[in-house]
């Protein structure tokens, strides 16, 4: 006669097996490279200027159709368009970048200067993201993160100098780049939560994290 | 006793395994990490105490990461067959595509969840579910191809237009999955709550033939027993019976299941639409096909892991409850035909909901 106890574990059991094989959907479609400069004024970071190169594939699949003059080139004109939508929609999406200072939200402004262009196959969206306010070069533990909570977009930075600040620049400012999970805002949906939990954190994902700090070693 | 005394650790360590997921899968530990440009920057990140990283992270990590090599590697495969020697290059596109979709796959979405909840719910065979996550495949790489073809080549439509219509194909997916969930559901509990007097017997009986003769044709097997069931039964024909009975067997249960491919498929696969317009733009659209299908065939086959793995355990539950007949065996059943029904239902519903919500920007 087997134990009543082990029959309601393996019922359980089953129930478990389907709960975590559950979530969900999402999962990367769309690879990102970001490059990143940190721009400053009068002493003061006051934000950042990305370039986020998309992969061949998405690249084929955002162009497509749009080279209206039918030279073969999708240039700037042509692909203005695409740029607001894109700007447009990642406002709802706090443009996945994830600025703090000193472990506390820092505020971003409205994206500005964007354009979007096309070369070898890969496109590329320019803009420039301000803070709301700006930072003074001496405030300690700036740093920003790139990611999509939801991981529909992969999010990975360039293999060489990903983050560079901009000219003139004082020589002590430094740029490093560690991983730290879960800076960013919470998971908004169910959906969301429930890839979340799929993924648990796992480093691509949330990206990693930049710091700037010019108060030397 | 013995076989008590065999399986309770082992059901022991999976339930631990499984309570242990979470914490293996918390955010990673700090890494070395190769990007570092200089000394201050490394001590100016805080950092948390390290964990040792768990076993699903690192699984996870790999496939994440293997994702997007093959997700290169593939661009290049499409290209390589207009320069390189056709053959190979087109063996190489198959190989790429079909590991896409094996791993891709084992990432969330796909409906592995839903179709597993189902078998789980349903009473299904192994076969069942297998056929199920193949045609579910099938549906989805056809509804990708239908898509382009008619998007693509005949009204030249931008890639806005494009995602448009996935998102609208997948929001209506998502409904369709909970529609399908709910009537799963219903089904259950109508069978949960339906008077059960003096069925017992035959029930009991049913199910234990059921068992042994299971390797014949399914189909005519439960229509046999259907027929049996209702001869032995005539004064009962309006009573509704638990899950495991026979009535489950009945043509039903395939309208069910069609109906959930359909749901799960009707939403076409992104990877297999970057891929299709991938190949349009280097004038390869064959190449796009044949990829297309070969990633079918991989997602089809790490779903129908997923889902004989569910129906796996059900049957093991079942067995360890004390066989077919026994009543902690028809609990089992029963709790893995709400819970399952339940799940299909709460899956379909969440992602309806969000696939309303805010447009992706990319």
């Amino acid at each position: 006669m087997v134990n009543p106890r082990l029959r309601l574990l393996s019922a359980a059991l089953a129930m478990l097996v389907v709960g975590a094989a559950a979530p969900a959907s999402a999962h990367p479609h769309v690879w990102i490279v970001v490059e990143t400069t940190v721009l400053h004024e009068k002493g003061a970071f006051v934000g950042l200027r990305h370039k986020w190169s998309f992969d061949e594939f998405y690249t084929a699949m955002a162009i497509e159709g749009l080279d209206k003059n039918k030279d073969g080139k999708y240039d700037r004109e042509e692909l203005a368009e695409l740029a607001k939508v894109n700007i447009d929609g990642l406002k709802d999406f706090a443009f996945f970048t994830f600025p703090s200072l000193a472990n506390q939200e820092l505020k971003l402004g409205q994206a500005s200067d964007y354009w979007l262009e096309h070369a070898d196959g890969v496109m590329s969206l320019n803009f420039t993201l301000p803070f709301a306010s700006p930072v003074l070069m001496e405030a300690k533990g700036l740093s920003f993160q790139v990611y999509d909570p939801g991981y529909f977009i992969a999010f990975e930075l360039a293999k060489t100098d990903p983050v560079k600040l901009a000219p003139g620049t004082p020589p002590s400012c430094r740029i490093g780049v560690g991983e730290r999970a879960g800076q960013g805002r919470a998971p908004s949906a169910l959906a969301d939560s429930l890839s979340q939990q799929q993924l648990g954190g796992f480093a691509v994902g949330y990206g990693k994290a930049v710091s700037i700090d010019c108060n030397g070693p | 006793m013995t076989m008590a005394t065999l399986v309770r650790p082992f059901a022991l360590l999976i339930a631990l395994l499984l309570l242990a997921a979470p914490a293996l899968a918390q955010p990673p530990p700090p890494a070395k990490n190769p990007f570092a440009v200089g000394p201050a920057a490394e001590k100016s990140v805080a950092r948390p105490a390290a964990e040792p990283p768990g076993v699903l992270q690192r699984a996870g990590q790999w496939l994440l990461e293997k994702q997007a090599q093959i997700n290169r590697e593939l661009a290049g495969a499409v290209r390589r067959i207009k320069t390189a020697e056709p053959l190979s290059a087109t063996l190489m596109l198959a190989a790429l595509s079909f590991a896409y979709g094996v791993l891709h796959a084992a990432g969330p979405g796909h409906g592995k969840a839903v179709i597993s909840s189902y078998v789980l719910a349903d009473g299904r065979t192994m076969r069942r579910g297998i056929l199920l996550a193949f045609l579910a495949a099938l549906i989805q790489a056809l509804s990708a191809l239908v898509l382009v073809a008619v998007l693509v080549l005949l009204f030249s439509a931008t890639g806005l237009q494009i995602r448009a219509m996935e998102a609208w194909l997948e929001t209506a997916s998502w409904g369709l999955v909970a529609v399908v969930g709910a009537w799963l559901l219903y089904y259950q509990l109508r069978g949960a709550f339906a008077p059960a007097r003096g069925h017992d017997h035959a029930h009991h009986e049913h199910a234990h033939a059921h068992h042994h003769d299971h390797g014949a044709d399914a189909r005519e097997q439960h229509h046999h027993h259907h027929h049996g069931h209702h001869g032995a039964q005539d004064a009962c024909e309006a009573c509704a019976h638990l899950p495991s009975a026979a009535q489950l067997q009945g043509d039903w249960s395939w309208r069910r299941a069609l109906a959930l491919a359909f749901a799960v498929g009707v939403r076409p696969c992104t990877g297999a639409i970057l891929v299709l317009v991938f190949a349009i733009g280097q004038g390869l659209l064959w190449a796009g096909v044949f990829s297309t299908f070969a990633m079918a065939l991989g997602t089809a086959i790490t779903v129908s892991a997923l889902a004989a793995s569910a129906v796996g355990f059900r049957e093991l539950a079942a067995r360890l409850a004390g066989g077919g007949g026994s009543k902690w065996a028809d609990r089992v059943q029963l709790a893995a035909g709400i819970g399952g029904a339940s799940l299909v239902l709460l899956l379909g519903a969440a992602f309806f909901v969000s696939s309303l919500g805010t447009a992706r920007p990319f």
